[in-house]
């Protein structure tokens, strides 16, 4: 039962609960505004509560993390720019039925099932992680490399734009993970003769340029694409029955949306999309046929996306592999206040682990009384003109870069890899692979040659490790098969055999 | 020309790895087939991102050039744009000089004014309004909670 006492620890500690309250009311507004997306918020608030204990920063950020992937929906509903990559698909039927005069009903549903999608990943997580983190204790070096590489593939795979610049990505970004000093051997790599170049690349300021600068460079030429605001009058709150009626849906959309979650590599932008389809095709009767404004079809990834963020924490927490790209800056913060993620993180420090549990409840308890309460004042958030939002997030992201370690040179590296994040953007290459790389580089180097080591540096020995131990073969079984299900052999054989499921 | 620009992405592809396997041989201290030297799993990943380089040439090639559909036009970047984001580039770099000898209170007012300026559609006095408030806000946020010493 100790563990009910540290999750009641943010309700009874004031200082928490207002971080929590703070988190997810800004998350929720920085979600709604288009162009300011979650990771870019966490990254930010990492950098600048670098000097805070780390609870209180923690709450803060899990705060924003909930508040901001639910915001994204009110600027799908109301203006239909969904206001993050997880809302895409609430705006499929959320449009249409703000167009059809049901504003208010498509922001209450949404509110009502985030909550319910919420906190049933939390729950998931609150049950699965110690069980996994007990179950991980086994893994060794080589299971460690292969779950990175994994993660890895599965972002590479799923990120838009081709296989192969997917790959790219992420493997540019284990190499810059890797810039510095070598930790097994203690030479410098990748540092062209540079001293500063030895300490490595601070991830924060590459996420900053990554997400934060290449983000106001690539809307700079939306500046007069606006959405035209629909009328909203109030908050519509349909009889109970009416919201009973679709909870065997949003139980199930949650349940799909943690697991998508707690793949490493797929977030809550893929959840919202399952959840929908599965949505599409399990609703007997819809109100209205999907995408022209039907219920189930603003409920379904809205509960999906809340609940893959319980998800996306099962593999952080228990494993030290990032579901998302929030939850590698979550990594981050973990580094930086002293604790490796990991499965030795439940046993040696649980109580986080409960305390952060407590805190996502309390985020989306948050979540459901801001979002009821604070309707009217979503419009004029999500028609902030761009013209005044895009330079004051280029001042908020230099104070953040430069307030990492104060100094300027940052900045100026921020800078530069908002312009290569940039091009990436208008050439199609997905900017969360890079990060992901980037995180999971220095894992993926030492886990590697640990492995090899312990194998006592004897080919033969490494690579039938691979087969030999269960653990290992299963990883490499599922990587086999996830590079393999993006060639074209595989794409003949699906053919072949579901001929018709191709057509439909 | 037009090949050119095609396969421009996968050229720089290539040319990133070429420099990423040269530096991973480089590496000094290890002799370069032992895996766990420092040198080997990059010089593998760089092995990697050269097909993928070749991939997308050989895809960008393969594509038909066909006519752009409205959406494609709409999603390209025109001449124009590019130059409205170099130059406001260029505008953020002069801000952050600015802050070394400029203190941060000046500098991100003038900053703000400008730039809302320059994107145009905005009034003057919302502008000033706006800036002035907005720099207020975040000094007193960020020196206060997040205890950041500005520049």
């Amino acid at each position: 039962m100790e563990f009910l006492q540290q999750i009641l620890i943010p309700f009874f500690d004031w200082e928490l609960l207002l971080l929590v309250a703070a988190g997810t009311l800004a998350g929720i507004f920085i979600g709604a505004i288009p162009g300011l997306s979650v990771t870019m918020a966490v990254a930010l608030l990492l950098s600048l509560t670098y000097s805070w204990d780390m609870l209180p920063a923690l709450a803060l950020m899990l705060g924003v993390y909930y508040g901001g992937v639910y915001g994204g929906s009110r600027a799908a509903i109301l203006v239909n720019i969904p206001g993050s990559p997880a809302s895409v698909a609430t705006s499929l039927d959320g449009y249409p039925m703000s167009q059809k005069g049901e504003a208010g009903l498509a922001l209450f549903l949404t509110t009502i099932f985030s909550f319910v999608g919420g906190l049933i990943g939390v729950i998931v997580l609150a049950s699965a992680a110690p069980v996994v983190a007990s179950f991980a204790v086994q893994f060794a070096n080589r299971d460690y490399f292969l779950l990175a590489m994994l993660g890895l593939l599965l972002v590479g795979n799923l990120s838009n734009g081709t296989i192969a610049k997917g790959l790219f990505s992420a493997g540019a970004g284990i190499v810059i993970g890797l810039i510095g000093m070598d930790p097994i051997g203690g030479g410098s790599r990748f540092t062209f003769g540079s001293l500063q170049l030895m300490n490595g690349i601070d991830f924060i300021i590459a996420l900053l340029g990554l997400f934060g600068m290449s983000e106001i460079l690539y809307q700079m030429r939306e500046l007069k694409r606006q959405g035209n605001p629909v009328e909203i009058k109030k908050m519509i709150i349909p009889p109970l029955r009416f919201i009973f009626k679709f909870l065997p849906l949003s139980l199930r959309v949650s349940i799909l949306g943690v697991l998508t979650g707690a793949l490493p590599g797929a977030g809550g932008e893929i959840a919202a999309l399952l959840s929908y389809d599965h949505a599409k095709r399990s609703t007997k009767n819809p109100n209205r046929p999907f995408g022209e404004g039907a219920h189930a079809g603003v409920i379904a990834p809205e509960a999906g996306n809340s609940a893959a963020i319980g998800g996306a924490m099962i593999p952080m927490l228990t494993l030290g592999i990032p579901g998302d790209a929030v939850t590698a800056i979550f990594i981050g913060a973990l580094f930086i206040h002293g604790l490796q993620p990991g499965p030795m993180l439940m046993t040696q420090s649980g109580d986080l682990f409960w305390v952060m549990v407590g805190s996502s409840i309390l985020a989306n308890i948050f979540l459901l009384i801001f979002g009821l309460m604070v309707v009217s004042i979503f419009i004029r958030i999500v028609t902030v003109p761009k013209q005044i939002l895009l330079p004051i997030i280029a001042v908020i992201t230099v104070i953040g870069s430069y307030a990492m370690n104060y100094s300027l040179t940052d900045v100026y590296w921020m800078l530069g890899f908002g312009l290569i994040g940039f091009f990436m953007k208008v050439h199609n290459f997905s900017v969360a692979p890079l990060v992901l790389g980037i995180i999971l580089g220095p894992l993926i180097d030492t886990s590697f040659r640990r492995a090899y080591m312990s194998a006592n540096g004897s080919m033969p020995d490494f690579l039938s490790g691979f087969i030999t131990n269960p653990i290992s073969l299963v990883l490499s079984i599922v990587i086999v098969f996830t590079i393999f299900s993006q060639t074209p052999i595989y794409k003949k054989l699906k053919q072949r055999i579901f001929p018709k499921k191709q057509q439909a | 020309m037009i090949t050119l620009r095609r396969t421009l992405p996968g050229i720089v592809m290539i040319i990133v790895s070429l420099v990423i396997l040269y530096q991973s041989l480089l590496i000094q201290g290890t002799e370069q087939l032992n895996p766990s030297g420092g040198g080997f799993l990059p010089g593998i990943i760089a092995i990697v991102l050269i097909i993928c380089g070749i991939v997308t040439i050989i895809n960008d090639l393969r594509k038909e050039v066909t006519t752009k559909t409205d959406e494609e036009k709409e999603k390209a970047f025109s001449n124009s744009d590019y130059l409205l984001i170099f130059s406001y580039f260029i505008f953020i770099v002069l801000y952050v000089l600015s802050l070394s000898f400029l203190p941060f209170l000046i500098s991100t007012t003038l900053f703000l004014i400008i730039s809302i300026y320059l994107l145009k559609g905005i009034k003057w006095y919302t502008n000033i309004i706006v800036s002035v408030a907005t720099v207020m806000i975040i000094y007193f946020l960020f020196s206060q909670l997040f205890n950041i010493v500005f520049p």
